[in-house]
C-alpha cells in the first residue's frame, strides 16, 4: 500500500489481534490501551470477488427480472402451454445473483439464482429459463437452484476479525448497524488514522455520545459488548439537527484498531463468505442506476436509484424527526427490498466495474431505501475512502 | 463564571475526561461532533430545471398533512417526474397532478420513512 508510512496506529493495541495483517503496521491506533482481543471467529474465503459481475450474468438476471416482473403484472394469467419448459416456467418466482452453491460454477465466484415454488433440477430450469423464456443469456452462466420455502434469511450479524464493510457495528448504546466502509482522514493527525464509515445513529448513537465511545462488532443487538469486541472508538461525527433544520448527511467515523478492520465487503457465496473491493472514488448517483449494498440485515442486495434530490422528514424514533434534502431514493430489484433495519452504514456502490461509491444507506419506508450522495459525506466528514 | 460553575467543573475535571466514556485512555480531549457546516454550492449537483422546480415546491407540499418526501424521478414511460411519497393515503388528494408541467407521482410509505 502507497500510504504505509503516513499512518499511525492506535496505541497499545497489544491486546488487539495475535494475527498480522498488512495494515497493522501502517497506522496509529485509537489511545486506548483496552482494544477487544479474542481469535479470530471468522476464516476468509480466499475467492474474493474482485470486481464487479460478469457481465453475461448481469444480462441474464435482467433479462430474466424483467419477465418475472412481468409476468407478475399480469396477475397470474398464465397462458403458456404445458410442455416440459413451460412447467418449469410456472414454477420460477425469483432471481437474484451472488449466492452459488458448491459445483454451480467457480468456488466463489457469483452464480444466478434461480428461485422456484418446488424442487427441479438444474437442467429443467435452465431450459425453462433459456427455451420457455427466450432468455439465451442464461444459456451458460453458472446457476444455481433454490426452493423459496427453504431460502432462510440470514444475516452478517456474526463476529468477523478483521471486520469487513457489510458487518453489524454499532455505538455500545446502539441495536445494531452496518459498517460502510474504512476511510482516512485528509489532514493530519486524521490521516494517520484508520477510520470506519458508518451513520451517525449507528456510530454516535444520534448525538447522544462522546469521543471515545466504544463501537462494537458485531453491534448490542447482536451480542457484541464493550471492551471485549471493541474494534474502535468515536472518532468524528456530523450533528443531526433535529426540529427542522436541513440536514445533508446521517454520519460518522470510528477510530480503528487496523489489525481488527479490513477493506472489504462481505457477501454469501454458497461455500461460506467472500469478500469483494469497492471504489474509492466517490460519484453521484444518478436517475436509474443499478447499485448494490451488503449490510447487517438483507446482505447483498441490488437496487435501481428512482428518484434523486430526495427532501423530506426521517424518524428517528424517541429522538424525533429530522428534515433531510439532496438525499436518493433506492428501490429493491425484483420486488425485493433494498435494505432494512440494521443495513443502516452500508456504503451503496454502482453495479458496474469498479463499483465506484454512491451512497451512505441511513432509513427506508415503504420498500424505498434512503441515503445521502457519497461526496457529501466525504466532504462533512473530511476523509477519503480507504477500500 | 459563578464560583459553583468553577468548583463543578473542576471536580469533573480531576474525575477523568469526558462523561460518558467507558475507555481508559489518556484522555484525548478533541470532541466527537462536527460544528455545523453548510453544503457549498459547488457539491449541489441537484441542478436539473425539475430539481429547481423541486426545490421551490417541496416546502410546500411537506406542509400539506401526510406528506414524507418529495423528489425527482421518473415516470414509467422514463420521463422526468415529480414523486410525492404519502403516509396518509388520504393525502394523495391534496398533492397536484402536475406541477410547472412537470407531472407529479404520488407513492405510498404506510409509516412513513425511519432510520434503519
Amino acid at each position: 500500500m502507497s500510504k504505509a508510512e503516513d499512518f499511525e496506529e492506535p496505541s497499545g493495541n497489544e491486546a488487539a489481534e495475535s494475527e498480522e495483517t498488512a495494515s497493522s503496521q501502517e497506522f496509529e491506533a485509537p489511545p486506548d490501551d483496552s482494544a477487544g482481543g479474542g481469535q479470530a471467529s471468522f476464516v476468509p474465503d480466499s475467492s474474493a470477488l474482485s470486481g464487479g459481475y460478469p457481465t453475461q450474468l448481469l444480462d441474464a438476471h435482467g433479462e430474466l427480472a424483467a419477465v418475472l416482473k412481468a409476468q407478475a403484472r399480469t396477475s397470474g394469467a398464465q397462458t403458456v402451454a404445458l410442455d416440459a419448459a413451460t412447467d418449469g416456467l410456472s414454477n420460477i418466482e425469483g432471481v437474484a445473483i451472488g449466492l452459488g452453491e458448491p459445483g454451480d460454477g467457480m468456488p466463489g465466484e457469483p452464480t444466478l439464482n434461480v428461485f422456484v415454488a418446488k424442487s427441479m433440477s438444474s437442467s429443467t430450469a435452465r431450459q425453462a429459463v433459456v427455451d420457455g423464456l427466450g432468455i439465451q443469456s442464461a444459456s451458460d452462466v453458472p446457476m444455481t437452484i433454490r426452493k423459496s420455502g427453504q431460502f432462510e434469511t440470514q444475516q452478517f450479524n456474526f463476529r468477523a476479525r478483521p471486520a469487513p464493510g457489510g458487518i453489524s457495528v454499532g455505538h455500545v448504546k446502539v441495536t445494531a448497524g452496518t459498517l460502510g466502509c474504512l476511510a482516512l482522514g485528509r489532514s493530519a493527525p486524521r490521516n494517520s488514522r484508520l477510520l470506519v464509515l458508518s451513520n451517525n445513529h449507528v456510530l454516535a448513537n444520534s448525538n447522544s455520545s462522546v469521543y471515545g465511545d466504544s463501537i462494537i462488532q458485531p453491534g448490542r443487538y447482536d451480542g457484541g459488548v464493550s471492551p471485549k469486541d471493541r474494534i474502535a472508538i468515536l472518532e468524528r461525527f456530523v450533528p443531526i439537527k433535529f426540529g427542522g433544520a436541513t440536514n445533508y448527511v446521517d454520519c460518522a467515523t470510528g477510530w480503528a484498531w487496523p489489525a481488527l478492520v479490513r477493506r472489504e465487503e462481505l457477501y454469501r457465496t454458497g461455500a461460506g463468505f467472500g469478500f469483494f473491493r469497492i471504489g474509492s472514488t466517490p460519484q453521484y448517483p444518478a436517475l436509474g442506476n443499478t447499485v448494490g449494498k451488503s449490510g447487517r440485515t438483507t446482505e447483498l442486495t441490488q437496487g435501481k436509484v428512482v428518484a434523486t434530490n430526495w427532501a423530506g422528514y426521517i424518524n428517528y424514533g424517541s429522538a424525533g424527526q429530522a428534515y433531510f434534502a439532496g438525499q436518493f431514493v433506492v428501490q429493491g430489484n425484483s420486488g425485493t427490498n433494498f435494505s432494512a433495519g440494521g443495513d443502516s452504514g452500508s456504503v451503496i456502490w454502482k453495479w458496474q466495474s469498479g463499483l465506484p461509491p454512491v451512497g451512505l444507506l441511513f432509513a427506508g419506508g415503504g420498500g424505498y431505501t434512503i441515503a445521502s450522495p457519497m461526496p457529501w459525506v466525504t466532504y462533512f466528514l473530511d476523509i477519503n475512502l480507504y477500500t | 463564571m459563578p464560583l459553583f460553575l468553577v468548583v463543578l467543573s473542576t471536580v469533573l475535571v480531576l474525575a477523568g475526561g469526558p462523561r460518558g466514556r467507558d475507555t481508559t485512555g489518556a484522555g484525548d480531549p478533541e470532541g466527537a461532533a462536527l460544528p455545523d457546516a453548510p453544503l457549498p454550492p459547488n457539491l449541489n449537483v441537484n441542478a436539473h430545471p425539475v430539481d429547481e422546480i423541486i426545490d421551490l415546491n417541496k416546502e410546500r407540499l411537506l406542509a400539506l398533512g401526510g406528506v414524507d418526501g418529495v423528489g425527482h424521478g421518473l415516470t414509467p414511460a422514463g420521463d422526468d417526474a415529480i414523486i410525492v411519497w404519502v403516509s396518509d393515503a388520504a393525502a394523495a388528494d391534496r398533492v397536484p397532478t402536475e406541477i410547472d408541467g412537470v407531472p407529479v407521482i404520488v407513492e405510498q410509505v404506510p409509516g412513513g420513512f425511519h432510520a434503519q
